[in-house]
């Protein structure tokens, strides 16, 4: 997957003239950008128009995520312009560094960020009346009361012979968190939200915000929630001028409380608007496409005006049949195979597509050509959570951020063996106990390292040996382990069988498979929609696993007034507007006429793949012979 | 783990460069402006210093390499991570670029020079291949210690030796309570002297007149202590001696240069063991052979190899604890060092003059041979002073030839590892006879233009002449020289032209003495042997022979009265022996003079003649500039082509 490939391609690229006056146009500024609209290029020439020399005023670069701001960086051929006084990173990043940190009082113990409560450990300490720890709770803030509200989802359940009522958790887990954060100095992003508005209408924070940056420049600002839209309006208030950059077509964060009518509170006080609609990555069939699936019918397509706005591919639908039986209708019989069908297809294209993108909604939809997948670490049971980190650990390829992740878990696990008795984030322990992270870090590295291999070897067996290497680990002088015979590994709600392999109790499937080298010219990525999010391809594919899936978005499709169907509507329309030149649907076949029907109904040109044509006879008995192992490859966990 | 890898992009003559390091000792040789001072520049700009206070290397805008407008980029790739080590640097795990079956750890730094109208540029770093460092404190597990050149070790020793003994001194003692301990005796110690005669006496006389001067105000009194008893003043207050075995200690300063030397790069090493702070640290040694005559220069390497084998950190190793290895890089133009050090560990720089890009646009066409030399020279284009980086361990040399050629390669052979020619001759003789006869070959050069002009072109070729090492492989055994010096690696060589002077062996008898077999012709093998296996390009080797051997070839009618005059020095009664070479007829001249070298023997003209003195002899007479002599033409060819001067002339 290439990130908006084309405009980096171009280095010298000349902006059009609609890209001219977004470059051009002075702030406070709302741009609306259709897919394609070159944001990331008029955003960094915008940054390049800086005068050469030293600023004392910098311009702050906020993305959504940390992978669109390294885009940023790495297409900025200035190097001056990525530091001081400039800012690229994440609107976390920056509120922390702006808005929160300079202001806080200079009090022990130091203030502690933490990804969420369940960072923080579940001893009794940490929990609500000794029985629920704060993670189970969920915290949202009321913008017009002003205050943090705690919800209890599954709360019959979980209070089932409780002696206090719901209430009185809940106002219970409301004092634990302030004073987690009041005197603890822990603090979630949610806590970060909060104290970043609380400065945000102070008018000395303002004034020193509107010195330090001539414009703070908001990409992907659909994605904002509420609370996000709410410090931006009261900097915008105080005078900080803003560029907020948005689709509002492609906001998909709406179940965080990202919607187009929150952003529009604030886009609306922003005098200055500008719309970009030449679509410089898509087909104009796909423009078409496109236009189908926005929120509001009546607006006319973009106009597509890259390199491939002529290319003539029809939508391809590539339906899977999972039946085994003579009734079979499809060759393909899986999502999987369908990928394979897919970058078949669009590597026989003329030219040859260079990059394909499977997408589904879910993780586990995600189709995928081999084995090349990512895992997610699993979400309890320390012991699955271990061998996750030591398969990472052991695969140069991973993910680095998997990598991180994976040490910190080996890190925390040491840490509650080592001190049983202290309380709190691993880290801080471990500061107190004079251990810094870098030292800690070799002590979980190690640990990994010495771990038995997470391969076909019974589940029991390996949480065995590796619960006996945690405790022959070499260890800190002072470290202070409660008795051995105390220490387990937790296997967490899972219910598993001892025979099990660890692998597939680990989540990470039931073996590794070669990837084949049929698709060596064409790249092909995997992954889900909202992480696609800004990238592009030649080709991609969109998954539906189940008839539910699909039949969801076509009702979307065909009518979106209500506000789950918008949002499905708008997650789709992003997965739609990342390709180039050819879009395809692979889903059971079960739902195909429905399929055809709405395409038909929409005057959407398409095509069946050839492998999807009916199995004649003896063709199905051919397939019928191939061994079982090759059905279908297992989802991830 | 330990620097594999150093890449540079627009740094100094390291304009796009690539230099693979040995996990314990890399040696780097090559001529002088080679660019070995640049890479030990890089990696003081890319690791940080042991510790604060020792001299250090900070950007400068002289860094950006002549053209580019930066940024400078310095990359340093480390391999053979330790699963601690991993940790530590787990902000800088990548996938090995060239085994993605592995992890390696990538640091880099980068300049941009500032533009005119500012004073300082910017300066960027990198972890993993990611921009930013996120922990730079992991960074500094990582460390150098740079040992100049010329240094002026007594007065480092004399000054600087209290920071490294105190850390001696504390290692050797162990915990605080022991250097307590050891405080509390040294002051015991000196605190009697204090109460020692002279010392109150002083006092009580500086303690009169300042009385009598303060009484009126506020009375002061005075008292003399020795230094506070900290280890700090300790190790200050002890001096570093040598001593001579059987000659009383004297101090560092009054000591040789070069054992103050060897004493402080001891120091240093012990130093490093006491403080084992780090997780690496890469020792880098700049012409150790400043001051060292050559047997203390292999003591030296020997020394360094030991402390770099010496890796503390084995498998049961507390993991929280840095791993203290040693790395070494050393630059030197010592063949003495090249030769002491095995074959792999040795990595050739030399310089290159690589066309501005600017100039090749301009130039348009390359210019063919053929034009005319008189056509007035334009001027010189602008070149770029690069640095061609040629690692031995990365040329596939077998592990025989690796043996072979690290026991071959002496002090005087090793002169090869420097300069762009070279001549491979098998022996003595020829070593002996090619200065005058590639004098002989210029004066009989006739390039055109006037009289200075010619004279400056022969001062040229003299001048590529004795610039180029003539190395005797005392043997026949070419092919590990020619690997060496013509396998490319990244399309680089250590030599651009080498000239191989053999013979083509003597005929073979067989078993019963009467049978001949053709001569074996080594000059198609070797050809063979360079296209084939070496794929040296086409120009940068000639191979000439002498038919069947040099003596033989020198036998020409105008040489004849010369050689007879050797001859009768070196075998004054033989005079009937050269009467035979004398009266044969002139195809079979050679042939019997040849045999004159052969041995006393029935039937023979064998009268032992020894190959080295006749040819010692020989060039003696031939020192004189009046004396006429015609060169073989096989070495008047090899010899022209060497010194690269065209035309004819009669041989």
């Amino acid at each position: 997957m290439a990130y908006d490939g084309h405009e980096a391609d171009g280095m010298g690229m000349q902006p059009t003239g609609e890209q001219q006056t977004a470059i051009a146009a002075p702030s406070p500024l709302y741009l609306e950008a259709c897919p394609g609209a070159g944001k990331t290029f008029i955003l960094v020439e915008r940054h390049l128009a800086t005068p050469i020399g030293k600023q004392r005023q910098g311009r702050a670069l906020i993305s959504f995520t940390n992978r669109a701001a390294d885009e940023i960086r790495h297409r900025c051929h200035r190097p001056e312009l990525l530091e001081f006084p400039h800012f690229t990173g994440t609107l976390d990043t920056f509120l922390w560094h702006f808005l929160v940190r300079p202001f806080l009082p200079d009090t022990a113990p130091p203030w502690q960020r933490i990804m969420s409560w369940a960072d923080i450990g579940s001893s009794d300490a940490y929990k609500v009346f000794g029985r629920l720890p704060l993670a189970s709770f969920g915290f949202g803030y009321d913008l017009r009361r002003g205050e943090v509200v705690v919800t209890l989802p599954d709360a019959t359940a979980k209070l089932t012979n409780a002696t206090r009522t719901e209430a009185e958790f809940l106002s219970g887990a409301k004092a634990l968190r302030n004073s987690l954060w009041q005197q603890h100095h822990y603090f979630t992003s949610l806590e970060l939200r909060v104290m970043a508005l609380e400065n945000a209408t102070d008018p000395h924070v303002r004034t020193i915000l509107r010195s330090r940056f001539s414009e703070i420049v908001v990409d992907e600002a659909q994605d904002c929630t509420e609370l996000d839209i709410a410090i931006l309006g009261k900097l915008h208030e105080g005078g900080v001028p803003l560029v907020v950059v948005a689709d509002p077509n492609q906001a998909i964060y709406e179940y965080q409380g990202a919607t187009p009518a929150v952003m529009g509170t604030l886009t609306s006080k922003i005098g200055q608007h500008r719309r970009l609609t030449g679509n410089h990555r898509c087909s104009q069939r796909i423009c078409d496409l496109a236009a189908t699936m926005r929120s509001t019918k009546s607006a006319i397509a973009d106009r597509a005006t890259g390199q491939w706005s002529t290319d003539q591919s029809p939508v391809l639908l590539v339906p899977f049949d999972t039946n085994d039986t003579n009734s079979r209708k499809t060759r393909i019989r899986s999502k999987d195979e369908a990928a394979g069908a897919f970058a078949r297809r669009a590597a026989s294209m003329e030219p040859a597509c260079a990059d394909v993108l499977c997408l589904a909604w879910a993780h586990a939809a995600v189709p995928h050509l081999d084995q090349t997948r990512r895992s997610k670490a699993p979400a309890d049971g320390t012991a699955w959570m271990l061998a996750w980190a030591s398969a990472v650990h052991r695969n140069p390829g991973a993910d680095h951020q998997d990598l991180v992740d994976g040490v910190r878990i080996a890190q925390t696990i040491l840490v509650r063996f080592w001190y049983p008795n202290d309380q709190g984030h691993p880290e801080r322990i471990l500061t107190a106990h004079g251990v810094d992270a870098i030292t800690a870090r070799r002590y979980a590295f190690s640990l990994l390292a010495s771990l038995p291999d997470v391969d076909a070897r019974p589940a029991g067996d390996w949480i065995r040996d590796a619960r006996k290497r945690i405790i022959d680990h070499p260890a800190p002088s002072d470290a202070a382990p409660a008795p051995a015979r105390n220490f387990r590994l937790g296997t967490g709600s899972r219910d598993f069988d001892r025979g099990e392999t660890i692998a597939v109790a680990a989540g990470l499937g039931a073996g590794q498979q070669q990837p084949c080298g049929e698709f060596e010219d064409i790249s092909v990525t995997s992954t889900t929609i909202h992480k696609a999010k800004g990238g592009e391809a030649d080709a991609v594919l969109i998954a539906f696993a189940t008839p539910k899936a699909l039949r969801q978005f076509l009702a979307a499709w065909r009518d979106d007034s209500t506000t789950e169907t918008s949002e499905t509507l708008r997650v789709y329309y992003v997965a739609v507007t990342r390709g180039r030149r050819l879009i395809g649907f692979t889903y059971p076949y079960s739902c195909h006429g429905e399929m055809v029907k709405h395409l038909e109904s929409l005057n959407v040109e398409f095509t069946v793949a050839p492998e999807c044509e009916p199995v004649e006879q003896g063709r199905r008995q051919r397939a019928r012979r191939e061994p079982a192992g090759m059905e279908a490859i297992p989802g991830l966990g | 783990m330990y620097l594999a890898r150093l890449e540079a992009s627009g740094f100094r003559s390291l304009r796009e460069t690539r230099i693979d390091l040995r996990p314990e000792v890399t040696i780097l040789v090559g001529e002088n402006n080679g660019g070995k001072t640049n890479v030990i520049d890089a990696v003081q700009l890319l690791v940080d210093p042991l510790e604060e206070g020792r001299a250090r290397r900070w950007w400068t805008r002289d860094d950006v390499a002549d053209g580019c407008s930066g940024p400078v980029t310095l990359t340093g790739v480390y391999r053979e991570l330790s699963p601690a080590e991993s940790g530590t640097h787990l902000h800088a795990l990548a996938p090995d670029p060239d085994w993605g079956v592995k992890r390696c750890a990538v640091y880099g730094v980068s300049y941009t020079p500032p533009p005119s109208n500012r004073r300082s540029g910017d300066r960027g770093r990198s972890a993993g291949g990611r921009e930013g460092d996120p922990e730079p404190a992991a960074r500094r597990m990582i460390r150098q210690v740079y040992l100049p050149p010329l240094r002026d070790a007594q007065q480092e020793l004399s000054s600087g030796a209290g920071q490294s003994l105190k850390l001696i001194l504390s290692s050797v003692l162990g915990d605080e309570k022991k250097i307590e301990e050891f405080e509390e005796s040294y002051a015991k110690a000196i605190q009697a002297f204090e109460q020692e005669p002279p010392v109150t006496v002083a006092v009580d006389r500086i303690n009169a007149p300042l009385g009598s001067l303060t009484e009126g105000a506020r009375a002061q009194a005075m008292s003399l202590r020795f230094a506070e008893p900290k280890i700090e003043a300790i190790a200050r207050a002890l001096r570093a001696r040598l001593n001579d075995e059987g000659i009383e200690a004297q101090d560092i300063t009054r000591s040789g240069l070069g054992y103050a030397n060897l004493l402080y790069i001891a120091t240093v090493l012990t130093e490093l063991e006491a403080a084992q702070e780090a997780d690496l640290t890469v020792l880098l040694v700049e012409e150790p052979e400043a001051h060292l005559h050559p047997q203390l220069q292999s003591l030296l390497l020997k020394l360094l190899y030991d402390r770099a084998a010496k890796q503390p950190s084995g498998p049961g190793a507390d993991p929280g604890r840095p791993s203290g290895r040693i790395q070494v890089l050393i630059t030197t133009h010592s063949p003495v060092l090249a030769a002491a050090a095995p074959v792999a560990d040795l990595v050739v720089l030399h310089a290159r003059d690589e066309p501005s890009p600017a100039q090749q646009v301009d130039d348009g066409v390359q210019r063919s041979e053929d034009d005319d030399q008189d056509v007035p020279v334009q001027a010189a284009p602008r070149a770029y002073r690069t640095t061609a980086v040629i690692p031995v361990a990365a040329l596939n040399l077998s592990a025989q030839e690796k043996a072979k050629l690290s026991r071959y390669l002496d002090v005087t052979k090793s002169a090869m590892l420097f300069g762009p020619r070279v001549i491979l001759v098998e022996g003595t003789a020829e070593t002996l006879l090619l200065p005058p006869f590639a004098e002989i070959a210029v004066r009989e050069w006739r390039p055109a233009g006037d009289k200075r002009h010619v004279a400056r072109l022969r001062g040229a070729a003299r001048s590529t002449f004795r610039g180029t090492p003539i190395v005797s492989v005392d043997g026949v055994d070419f092919k590990p020289f020619l690997k060496i010096l013509l396998s490319g690696h990244g399309g680089e060589r250590i030599a651009e032209k080498v000239l191989v002077i053999t013979d083509r062996d003597p005929k073979r008898r067989d078993g019963d003495g009467t049978a001949t077999r053709g001569g074996y012709n080594r000059k198609d093998s070797l050809t063979a042997y360079l296209r084939d296996d070496v794929e040296a390009p086409d120009g940068s080797y000639l191979i000439v022979e002498g038919d069947p051997t040099l003596e033989p070839q020198l036998v020409h009618s105008e040489n004849l009265a010369l050689l007879e005059k050797v001859f009768a020095e070196l075998r004054p009664g033989s005079a009937h022996r050269w009467e035979k070479v004398a009266q044969a007829d002139a195809d079979l001249q050679p042939l019997v003079f040849g045999e004159l070298f052969g041995p006393y023997a029935e039937g023979s003209n064998g009268v032992d003649l020894p190959k080295g003195e006749y040819a010692y002899r020989l060039s003696a007479l031939l020192a004189d500039p009046a004396q006429n002599f015609v060169v073989p033409p096989y070495l008047a060819e090899g010899l022209r082509w060497i010194m690269a001067i065209g035309g004819s002339h009669g041989v």
